[in-house]
């Protein structure tokens, strides 16, 4: 069993496209080498500005495997070199792990990630467990819904990522495609005090008893920063 | 400034800036404009930055959701026979309202035009289907591709020299601004819904088979009906001497693209009011959304079908006549090379498949890459349109070996390479290329004497086809480099416990 601080982190880097390759790049040089992305959708400020065509902005979500000190190293650089925190650039923050495949552990060994930093200083951008990150998973065409239910109470912004969802019994069709329905996740990163009632907000806005079908879940974010 | 507005504004003024420029190089330098085109030309270019921001918006709000929605509910319907009548439908009212047939049932000579449209609507119609019917049946695509091109290929010896180059121009034109964003989206609905290893390469291919048809159905009435002599707009030029003539030129023009424009919208209108009560697929919020996009996508396009025709036409035309014109005529293939490579940018369709081509494959292959290849396949294009022009060379000598290399490229490269290379052979040549290029050809040929019908028309069909080699090479170059790692970096010797789990104590 491997203790808290040791366990290796998952470092969130949500932001531009045109930022993520930057990012990528940096943290390849870095020595990470389990690195993934996919593509988000940043959502729309005001509904208004969303039916003019003017909200969505393409985001990217980086995930990596870092180790613990390597982390705090590897968010302050994110910070200096793309000036997270300014208008229109994103967020990064680190999500702990309750286990990993042995692999992982091997290659966010402290040298092979950021050299040797034994100490990990607290930084005026940076704080310690204040915020935690909301994902939702609606039926597709209810990220709209829920970022509106989530706004009313505080949440600032959130990002979309197109899924599918599977079910217990898979469906196949009689043509022999696997069919998955699709569906909407949606991510807030949020101070942990503004949690619950988004949370709640949510649950009764687009829970399981409305069209959206959604679910709820919260998961503790130990680090984070780009947040204003 | 809301930064979408100002990606979406750089976006276009990118795509239009470069042949602005070098068309302002050319009228500098080798062929003087008058004042009156060149003013018009470059209103014509500001009219194109403005409308091609709008149709981009427009489309990914209005008619990627549609597509993509469509796509979702024929993946998820278990009538087979169902889904095949509505493809057969889709293709047939999406083709029927398309602006460019109006203008190519203009151009060919000898077939009564409603009889020449429906035919071309109908082959896209079925092609459309038989798309659809192999995702269906799980038939590689470069199979399909191959049988319906030797199809093509064979019919075309039965057909009069002046009909090819037109038959084969169809097949590009068809599938223009409309259709285009259209049939990608519903490609890549087909495929959201789907679990399984193939779903990426499936969403392509679809307009790759939907411009087959025009092809082979023109062909067809080709046999049956004999060629006449050629009927196309004659640029009139213009006298245009004071802004308030500028202004009066392209206002009369407007109203007549409205109604091109507008006959060609309603119909999917028509489409997304149908889909929407039947599936209530789009809340409240994504209804007024896809509204907003259409009225988008409409103002776009008709700011940029009357900047092209009215401002771009003429210009080409006479670019065109006057290098033929000078002693130095081979020039025309340096410079054709020169707006060949900028053109493509200019058109409307070409950046929603690149965007869509880097979702698809989450960034493997890029925007960029993608820009790349179709500017140097329509380069090289442009560049043999003009070789032909000047030597008069049968267009059977590049059409044959040229297909029959894309086919042969298509057993090669990875599949996913194969659908969107021929998808971007129809979507390469748009409006952009028959208001600017194909005037181009024809003034360059009327000026050398050469035959129009045989000469000048083919320029479109060259067009739709290098990019279908270009991009297959960067498919073969990917696929060595691929190989060529695997060699250099053989699979690591992994420790006997990299699998094994490591618990972290709980949170």
């Amino acid at each position: 069993m491997l203790s808290k601080n040791d366990s290796p982190r998952i470092l969130v880097l949500i932001t531009q496209q045109k930022f993520s390759g930057k990012a990528a790049q940096m943290l390849r040089e870095n020595g990470v080498s389990l690195l993934f992305s996919a593509n988000a959708e940043g959502t729309a400020p005001t509904e208004m500005l969303d039916i003019q065509g003017f909200g969505n902005t393409e985001k990217n979500i980086l995930l990596a495997a870092v180790s613990r000190p390597a982390a705090g190293v590897l968010l302050r650089k994110l910070l200096k070199e793309l000036r997270l925190g300014t208008a229109n650039t994103g967020i990064a923050f680190t999500l702990p792990l309750s286990g990993v495949s042995n692999l992982v552990l091997q290659l966010t060994r402290p040298q092979s990630a950021g050299g040797t930093v034994p100490e990990r200083k607290e930084d005026a951008h940076m704080s310690e467990s204040e915020y935690t990150m909301i994902a939702a998973i609606v039926n597709q065409g209810y990220s709209g819904e829920v970022m509106n239910a989530a706004r009313a109470v505080g949440a600032v912004g959130g990002s979309v990522l197109h899924s599918r969802g599977i079910g217990a019994n898979d469906a196949v069709n009689s043509w022999g495609f696997n069919l998955q329905d699709e569906k909407e996740i949606v991510i807030i990163v949020t101070e942990k005090e503004s949690k619950l009632a988004i949370m709640q907000a949510i649950g009764e806005n687009c829970g399981l008893k409305s069209e959206a079908k959604g679910i709820v879940i919260a998961i503790p974010v130990e680090d984070a920063l780009g947040l204003v | 400034m809301n930064s979408k507005l100002r990606a979406k504004v750089k976006e276009s003024v990118m795509a239009v800036l470069p042949i602005t420029l070098i068309v302002l190089f050319i009228s500098t330098f080798l062929v003087p404009l008058n004042i009156a085109s060149a003013s018009m030309f470059f209103f014509g270019a500001v009219l194109l930055i403005v409308g091609m921001g709008m149709f981009q918006l427009g489309a990914e709000m209005a008619m990627s959701p549609l597509g993509e929605g469509i796509g979702v509910q024929m993946s998820k319907s278990r009538r087979l026979l169902l889904v095949m009548l509505c493809s057969l439908a889709l293709g047939i009212i999406i083709t029927v309202a398309e602006p460019d047939l109006q203008v190519l049932s203009n151009q060919v000579p000898g077939i009564p035009n409603p009889v020449l449209i429906w035919t071309v609507a109908i082959g896209v119609g079925l092609f459309l289907a038989a798309a659809i019917l192999r995702i269906i049946r799980h038939v590689d695509l470069s199979i399909l591709l191959a049988v319906f091109y030797a199809a093509v290929l064979i019919i075309s010896f039965f057909v009069p020299g002046d009909f090819l180059a037109v038959a084969f121009d169809s097949g590009g034109v068809t599938t223009g601004p409309i259709t285009v964003p259209f049939i990608m989206a519903l490609g890549v609905g087909l495929s959201a819904v789907r679990g399984d290893k193939g779903a990426a390469e499936d969403s392509f291919g679809l307009v790759a088979l939907s411009s087959i048809g025009p092809i082979l159905s023109v062909l067809i009435l080709g046999c049956f009906y004999s060629p006449k002599e050629a009927v196309f707009g004659e640029q009139i030029g213009e006298n245009v001497e004071t802004v308030k003539d500028l202004m009066v030129v392209f206002t009369r023009e407007l109203p007549h693209y409205a109604g091109e424009v507008a006959l060609s919208i309603l119909p999917i209108v028509a489409v997304f009011a149908i889909f929407q009560l039947c599936f209530h697929r789009y809340q409240r919020r994504q209804r007024l959304r896809v509204c907003v996009g259409f009225a988008y996508t409409y103002v776009g396009l008709i700011l940029f079908l009357t900047g092209v025709n009215v401002g771009f036409a003429p210009v080409g035309s006479l670019i065109g006549s006057g290098l033929a014109d000078s002693s130095k005529k081979w020039l025309l293939i340096p410079i054709g090379m020169l707006i060949g490579y900028f053109i493509v940018k200019a058109e409307p369709a070409i950046q929603i498949l690149d965007h869509q081509v880097q979702t698809v494959t989450d960034g493997l292959i890029p925007a960029k890459s993608m820009n790349r290849c179709l500017s140097i396949g329509v380069s090289v294009s442009v560049g043999l349109a003009m070789l032909r022009i000047i030597t008069g060379l049968d267009i059977r000598w590049i059409i044959l070996p040229g297909y029959v290399l894309a086919l042969v490229m298509s057993r090669l490269v990875p599949r996913i390479f194969v659908g969107i290379a021929f998808d971007s052979g129809g979507v390469a040549s748009g409006p952009m290329t028959s208001t600017f290029l194909l005037p181009l050809c024809i003034g360059a040929c009327e000026t050398l004497g050469g035959n129009v019908m045989t000469d000048a028309f083919g320029a479109v069909a060259l067009v739709a086809l290098t990019p279908l080699i270009a991009i297959q090479i960067m498919g073969l170059s990917y696929r060595i480099k691929l190989a060529r790692q695997e060699k250099l970096a053989p699979a690591p010797v992994m420790p006997a416990d990299i699998d094994e789990i490591v618990e972290i104590e709980e949170w």
